[in-house]
């Protein structure tokens, strides 16, 4: 018989597991390199919680645009991102916060920069040219751009030092060259990556269990990836509720990737909110949650900014 | 007893008056005007009030006064003065009262943020605009200080104490001497609000230093003692004085002694020839008090042992009238007889009136025998309510006045020109009695002030449990005479400084006149009353918080009152304060003088 389990995200933010791409489309060649049968770990936790660096970004498009030129006519953005670092331990704050603003031009024209004033404060908005004529491939360049900007924030932390764990939001798109590994952490599960029988097993985690690692290569980057529990789900819940899939690049050998696998899965449950606490608790950790909530704040209030921003067009074509 | 001190803790029963809290910074740091903040912009500022982000490296506390430039467009630079009413310190972005938990395990970044509220005292110049998100706070010293509480545009300024960081606070003297406004009231629970402690350093103060100038000579003041004995050592210094206290008044530019000329009254013991004062620990030095019989005729003192405030008051007040007019009247002095009277007896004949109780008589008899100058249309009731009266009073006062037993009664006729401060003590008389005395003397300074047609000297009254005296219901002769003062005692002189427990009992006018006004420790219910208006809700809060020796100070210059610390009494409040060496009992003495 059918039964209905709960989704805890808030339905705004979308389902925790979802795509917009075919779910049964194949997974990537996975390998199983880890020793041992395909079952829960369940590592022992270290005394004290890690200094964790919790790397992650907040976007948000400003204000959409039509680029002309004669005839052509092209969808265009300007957007804000920023990214921060979310450090945990003593003292447990927000560090790192660099915020960008850039002009997306669709259709591969040019614009140049735009310098907005907003309260006596400069904002540049850098221009991009892009060769996409949809405002959504126009987003996607945004994110593209803040979550290049995340890397390069998780590497200049990695070479700094000082964080024993560097967890970045999403799929990784760095391989951690520096004294610490970065890790991503993806909270919303779209791409099935085990086979079913293997599949099964996520279902059985308990908090503080991960499963074996798994190896496979996207966007060129070879990984090892695992999933780890980091909330128990209500009864109600879903099976996938609370579940996280980890991954860090394979330029670590895999006692380094195991030793990562296990620390993360024995520790991140101490910094998943309840389900109560946040729109998509409880993946969407204090830390991670906090940091987004005060990179927010720094993009600025956009009704502000979109009115700044006609102000500057104003001035360009009278001025 | 209100010796104003919390009878609890000490050597000897005694709380000290407690140090103020300093933080711990260098004389130097502290002497300077230090940026601790700006003004923060997620509330808005008002050029009246305003709120202040505190920088992680500095803190700002309750009563601090700040300063802030802020630019004017066409204008230019305003400095807004304010003191600190209120302090808070949260965390920001938290939306849950246990994150702080996981803050502090370090799982949740939370920021910390402390912001104080400021009360604008002064905008120079007078530009009412509010200061500007952004716009840099000083905690200031020194002279914007000074300016801040106005303290600069007082021409005389009487030291009223310390503030909580150490700093002299100031009352303007025009405010208390009756040129701009007089009187001053206190309010505060018995024992621990040191109400009459702070009203008798409020003389000190005004007596040993330089504030009345060449008027000090001429000055006096009238202590009424009416609780304990803790005023009837005014002229001896505190044994008990330690260094931090003296320290203290040396900050405050006072010396610590006693006071300098004291002349200390009691009643006379009851039941004795002799005058002896009617006191308990200390006798040296204590003149008994009382008055004649022809003084009483004289001077009408009737009307004073009828303050109670009945139903049938007006009836019975009508009597005591003409009982007192017809006796000044038909009175006729005794030759060689000084403190007794010729008196008719109505029926035609003169008597010699030897004593108060023969007074009571002569009284008596005229009433009963429906004397119509004694009783005129008054009904049957009436005669004999004021003749139950007449006999309570005696029994209860009637030792305060001799007749042909008076011993040389010009050297016990309470003669309050004689010492800069006169201490009246009442405490063991009966309720009525109390209210005799006061009633009498006070009556006699206003009609000798009168006279006189002069305000200058001024004459300060001290008076405790004016709830007594003039309470808010009810007429009396007392009332009348208390309000007399403070609706024209300002314009004649008389400066009332008066207390008690709670303002809400008194007559409104009274504590309404009162142009400084202090409270020290409140009961919670009573601080929220409609006579404490010119508290804050905070300073309402702390009002119920007060330690003995810190009270709130409201004057008309600043919009709030200010937090004010007294030293321990540089004088004895208690014979175990009295310091031995001037003693006049001799500790070698093998027994008591």
């Amino acid at each position: 018989m059918t039964v209905l389990r709960v989704d805890p995200w808030d339905p705004d933010y979308g389902a925790s597991i979802e795509s917009d791409e075919d779910p049964d489309r194949p997974p990537p060649p996975v390998e199983y390199d880890e020793p041992g049968p395909w079952a829960a770990i369940r590592p022992e936790p270290p005394d004290e919680l890690p200094r964790c660096a919790f790397v992650d970004g907040v976007r948000r498009v400003d204000l959409h645009m039509f680029a002309e030129e004669g005839d052509v006519v092209a969808p265009a953005i300007a957007g804000s991102w920023a990214v921060g670092a979310a450090w945990t331990g003593q003292p447990a704050q927000v560090a790192d916060v660099r915020v960008r603003r850039v002009i997306v031009v669709g259709n591969g024209l040019d614009h140049p920069a735009l310098t907005v004033m907003l309260a006596g404060q400069k904002l540049d908005y850098v221009p991009r040219s892009a060769p996409v004529r949809t405002p959504r491939d126009l987003l996607l360049r945004l994110q593209s751009a803040m979550r290049d900007d995340e890397a390069s924030l998780s590497e200049a932390i990695a070479e700094r030092g000082g964080a024993e764990l560097i967890i970045q939001d999403g799929p990784l798109t760095y391989t951690g060259r520096g004294r610490a590994p970065a890790m991503g952490l993806i909270k919303r599960q779209t791409q099935r990556y085990l086979d079913p029988v293997r599949q099964r097993l996520l279902g059985e985690l308990d908090v503080g269990q991960r499963t074996p690692l798994f190896r496979f290569e996207s966007r060129e980057l070879p990984r090892y990836s695992w999933y780890a529990r980091i909330a128990t789900p209500r009864p109600i819940d879903g099976k996938m509720a609370g579940l996280v899939r980890m991954e860090v690049g394979s330029g670590q050998d895999l006692d380094g990737a195991r030793k990562l696998a296990d620390l993360t899965a024995s520790t991140l449950p101490a910094f998943a909110a309840p389900m109560w606490r946040d729109s998509r608790s409880p993946q969407n950790l204090y830390p991670v949650g906090q940091l987004e909530t005060i990179l927010r704040n720094r993009l600025g209030e956009r009704d502000l900014i979109r009115r700044a921003l006609e102000s500057a067009l104003w001035t360009t074509m009278h001025g | 007893m209100d010796n104003g001190h919390d009878p609890e803790a000490g050597p000897d029963g005694r709380e000290q008056i407690p140090e103020p809290a300093r933080p711990s910074t260098s004389v130097e740091a502290s002497d300077r005007s230090v940026p601790v903040g700006m003004i923060l912009g997620t509330e808005k500022s008002s050029p009246l009030d305003w709120w202040v982000a505190v920088s992680a490296d500095q803190y700002l506390q309750l009563d601090d006064v700040v300063l802030v430039r802020t630019h004017v467009p066409s204008q230019g630079d305003l400095s807004i003065s304010g003191v600190v009413d209120q302090v808070r310190a949260g965390h920001e972005g938290s939306r849950f009262e246990s994150d702080v938990f996981l803050s502090s395990q370090g799982v949740l970044p939370l920021p910390v943020a402390r912001s104080a509220h400021v009360v604008t005292t002064r905008l120079e110049p007078e530009l009412w605009v509010p200061p500007t998100p952004g716009d840099v706070v000083l905690r200031v010293r020194g002279l914007d200080r000074e300016q801040a509480l106005h303290f600069d545009s007082m021409e005389q300024r009487l030291i009223a104490g310390l503030s909580r960081d150490g700093q002299s606070i100031f009352i303007d003297l025009s405010f208390l001497d009756g040129r701009r406004g007089a009187h001053v009231n206190i309010s505060g629970i018995s024992g621990v609000a040191t109400k009459t402690t702070y009203a008798t350093f409020i003389l000190y103060s005004l007596f040993h230093s330089s504030v009345l100038g060449p008027r000090a000579a001429n000055t006096k003041a009238i202590v009424f003692n009416v609780k304990g004995e803790d005023l009837l050592y005014l002229d001896l210094p505190n044994a008990n004085l330690g260094d931090k206290d003296r320290a203290k008044y040396d900050l405050l530019g006072l010396p610590h002694a006693a006071f300098g000329s004291v002349g200390i009254w009691a009643p006379v013991r009851p039941g004795t020839a002799e005058a002896i004062p009617d006191t308990g620990s200390r006798q040296q030095g204590i003149r008994g008090y009382f008055w004649t019989v022809r003084d009483f005729v004289r001077e009408g003192m009737l009307r004073f042992m009828f303050t109670e405030a009945g139903d049938e008051r007006s009836q019975i007040a009508d009597v005591v009238s003409r009982v007192e007019s017809v006796l000044r009247r038909e009175a006729d002095d005794v030759p060689g007889s000084p403190a007794t009277l010729f008196l008719g007896d109505g029926r035609g004949d003169k008597v010699h009136v030897k004593s108060f109780k023969d007074l009571c008589d002569l009284i008596e008899h005229r009433i009963e025998d429906q004397d119509p100058d004694l009783v005129g249309h008054s009904a049957r009731g009436t005669a004999s309510a004021f003749l139950r009266r007449l006999e309570g009073a005696q029994a209860q006062c009637g030792h305060l006045i001799k007749g042909s037993d008076a011993d040389n009664p010009a050297d016990h006729r309470i003669d309050w020109q004689a010492s800069q401060v006169s201490v009246i003590d009442i405490h063991n008389l009966h309720d009525r009695a109390k209210r005799f005395v006061v009633g009498v003397v006070v009556k006699r300074l206003f009609e000798d002030k009168e006279a006189s047609g002069s305000s200058q000297p001024l004459v300060f009254i001290v008076l405790d449990e004016l709830n007594k005296y003039a309470p808010r219901e009810g007429w009396s002769p007392m009332k009348e005479v208390l309000l007399d003062i403070s609706e024209r005692g300002r314009s004649m002189g008389i400066i009332l400084i008066g207390a008690q427990q709670t303002a809400s009992e008194v007559e409104r006018r009274i504590v309404s006149n009162a142009a400084i006004r202090i409270v020290g420790r409140l009961d919670q219910a009573e601080a929220m009353r409609p006579e404490y208006g010119f508290l804050s809700e905070n300073a309402r809060q702390r009002a119920g918080l007060l330690k003995p020796g810190t009270m709130l100070l409201q004057q008309p210059h600043l919009p709030m009152p200010l937090e004010v610390t007294f030293p321990f009494p540089a004088w004895a409040t208690r014979s175990s304060e009295v310091h031995q060496t001037t003693s006049r009992r001799s500790p070698f003495a093998k027994t008591p003088a």
